[in-house]
């Protein structure tokens, strides 16, 4: 069989960081892309939009966690909801099958 | 002194070659490719039932919509696609450029690199630390290990591609090669604008990002992996030309200059540009040339050899994945037409149309590759014809369960129930429940169907295949083979021993 020209050592070691570099050169041009050609005014003002639904979204976190939370007003406890799981399961509560509530089913939702 | 031999008899040697060099990674992506796709399908049949039977499985939060659905997609996408696209590449790579592999054990260890970041991602997405970003659910860490280990694979395809011996590239490298660089482009800048968005609070600029995102990983990367594999094997056990080479380059073209345009048509009616929305419904809509370039010539090639088309398990797959891709364009371009869009936006239309594209077109392309690979590298022909047409059946009746049921009808219904603003929302969810029966339908067709795929490749790779020079064949029970009589290569061997010893 004829050799083959082709296949030497250091073809084989172009090709490998020729890839290697391809891989970065996407990255830093997605990044140049987001962060330098997109700074004009209309950007600008989306994204101070950005950070205060960014806020909102932190404080809509925050006050669920905490209505969530272990709570005790008075005599009653509030628990996190899947500490009940195993107390509802123990009282029959989320196995119990569904019944009929008597009411007909309407085609319109009303 | 030197010894001649034949051109032949060295070509035969030097494919033997590639074949042994691959045997290891190759194997290894096809089983745990087809083993991720039946966890997928699960994930999928827990995500479908709960559309309709909501109790069922509500004992545990992992097993919530929220989260089997994103895991079913990633496990579907980077456990089955990008596995079975790995093997696909690295041996039609190899073989069309006449180079063994000569670092199968690098590639072997960054295969199990992928498999246990797939499992970790699955394991996230199931216990609600996955990203909730589509089609990239997985934790960012995990994605970008995903980056580098696809790298460690790929490039000795592209090695391999570099080295090649002889001075033709043949159409199936051309999609081979794109795919190869495509993939790096699609996933880095779905990564780092998804994330850059996510972080700077542009939940709309996500969207777009991520619509555009599993358009172009499908058109970019899953698309021209199922293609090459369809224009190689196709004149390969037909045994005849390619119909149109210059419709072939012609595909490819098209392919190349529309597939990057489509996906933001999902975005209409958003803040995102009209301008690139109707541009990508007018891309979704062109995609159809590259399909009918495909199909055009892979059913003329087949059908001049009717016979092998009739009996060949890996021509019959590869004819129907073709079919797919036709259907899944049409589907898709029929979805994206602003008139259409204005039900199918917001509808069980646009997973139903992946679901489609993925399973009817490019899984179909890749058992039929699979089916052609295998036995030339395990040196074993496969077990049973009979397991071979049923798991073609019952995909394509999984596969059109969920086209007909999901993405047509019960997506044009769902759409149009939301559009409805006397009804409330769960109108819309009543609405989708016979549709939603049959997707679960679907994919109980397919799980059954990809469970007798996983045996049968699972005794093929413990080398329990049948020893014959003879391919198995779709024949029926009242036909020979067309080969002639059974060839048992241990009998033959033991026939040639005999005769060497007297």
């Amino acid at each position: 069989m004829e050799t083959n020209q082709r296949d030497t050592p250091l073809r084989r070691f172009n090709t490998f960081w020729w890839g290697l570099a391809l891989f970065v050169v996407f990255g830093i041009i997605c990044f140049v892309i987001k962060n330098f050609i997109q700074a004009d005014d209309v950007y600008s003002a989306d994204a101070e939009l950005g950070k205060a639904r960014l806020l909102i979204r932190e404080q809509v976190d925050a006050d669920q966690a905490e209505l969530l939370d272990y709570k005790k007003e008075g005599d009653s406890v509030q628990l996190p909801p899947t500490a009940l799981f195993p107390v509802a399961s123990e009282l029959n509560i989320i196995d119990a099958q569904p019944s009929d509530s008597g009411v007909p089913h309407k085609k319109e939702y009303k | 002194m030197a010894t001649t031999t034949s051109p032949i008899i060295e070509d035969t040697q030097l494919r033997a070659d590639i074949d042994r060099s691959l045997r290891h990674p190759v194997m290894f992506f096809f089983s745990s490719g087809a083993a991720w796709l039946a966890v997928s399908l699960v994930l999928g049949i827990i995500a479908s039932a709960k559309t309709h039977s909501p109790d069922f499985l509500s004992c545990c939060a992992c097993f919530n919509v929220g989260r089997t659905m994103p895991a079913h997609m990633s496990t579907l996408i980077y456990g089955w696609g990008a596995q079975a696209a790995f093997g696909v590449i690295l041996w039609l790579m190899s073989r069309l450029s006449r180079q063994e592999c000569k670092k199968s054990g690098v590639i072997l260890a960054a295969g199990h690199v992928w498999n246990a970041m797939v499992g970790i991602g699955t394991l996230c997405v199931l216990a609600g630390a996955g990203t909730g970003v589509v089609w990239m659910a997985f934790p960012k860490a995990i994605m970008i290990t995903l980056l580098v280990t696809y790298f460690i694979i790929g490039i000795w395809a592209v090695i391999a591609f570099r080295v090649r011996r002889g001075g033709h590239i043949y159409i199936s490298q051309w999609y081979l090669l794109a795919a190869l660089f495509w993939f790096p482009w699609v996933l880095i800048s779905g990564l780092v604008f998804t994330q850059f968005y996510l972080g700077d609070g542009h939940p709309l600029m996500v969207t777009a990002s991520t619509a555009w995102f599993r358009s172009a990983f499908m058109f970019l990367f899953f698309t021209p992996v199922a293609v090459a594999s369809a224009y190689y094997i196709t004149p390969k056990v037909t045994g005849r030309p390619v119909y149109s080479y210059s419709l072939a380059i012609f595909g490819f073209w098209a392919l190349a200059i529309v597939g990057p345009w489509a996906g933001m048509q999902r975005m209409m009616g958003t803040s995102v540009t009209s301008f690139i929305t109707f541009l990508s419904a007018g891309a979704a809509v062109l995609l159809i040339i590259p399909a009918v370039a495909l199909v055009v010539n892979i059913i003329k090639t087949a059908t001049s050899n009717k016979e092998a088309m009739a009996h060949s398990p890996s021509l019959r797959f590869t004819v129907a994945g073709s079919l797919g891709m036709l259907v899944f364009t049409v589907l898709g371009g029929l979805i994206s037409l602003p008139g259409a869009l204005q039900f199918t936006q917001f509808s069980t239309a646009q997973y139903g149309l992946e679901l489609t594209g993925l399973l009817g077109f490019y899984s179909m392309c890749m058992f039929g590759a699979i089916y052609f690979i295998v036995p030339r590298i395990t040196n074993r022909e496969w077990i049973s014809a009979g397991m071979i047409g049923q798991h073609f059946w019952l995909t394509i009746y999984g596969v059109s369960f969920i086209a007909v049921f999901y993405t047509l009808l019960g997506g044009f219904m769902h759409g149009y129930t939301l559009e409805q603003v006397a009804e409330p929302v769960e109108a819309s969810v009543g609405r989708l429940y016979p549709y939603a029966i049959g997707l679960t339908t679907g994919f109980i067709f397919l799980l059954i169907a990809t469970f007798m795929f996983c045996v049968h490749l699972l005794l093929m790779w413990l080398r329990l295949g049948r020893r014959s020079n003879h391919p198995t064949l779709l024949v029926g029970h009242g036909h020979s083979s067309p080969h002639g009589p059974e060839g048992d290569l241990d009998k033959l061997e033991s026939m040639d021993s005999n005769a060497s010893a007297h």
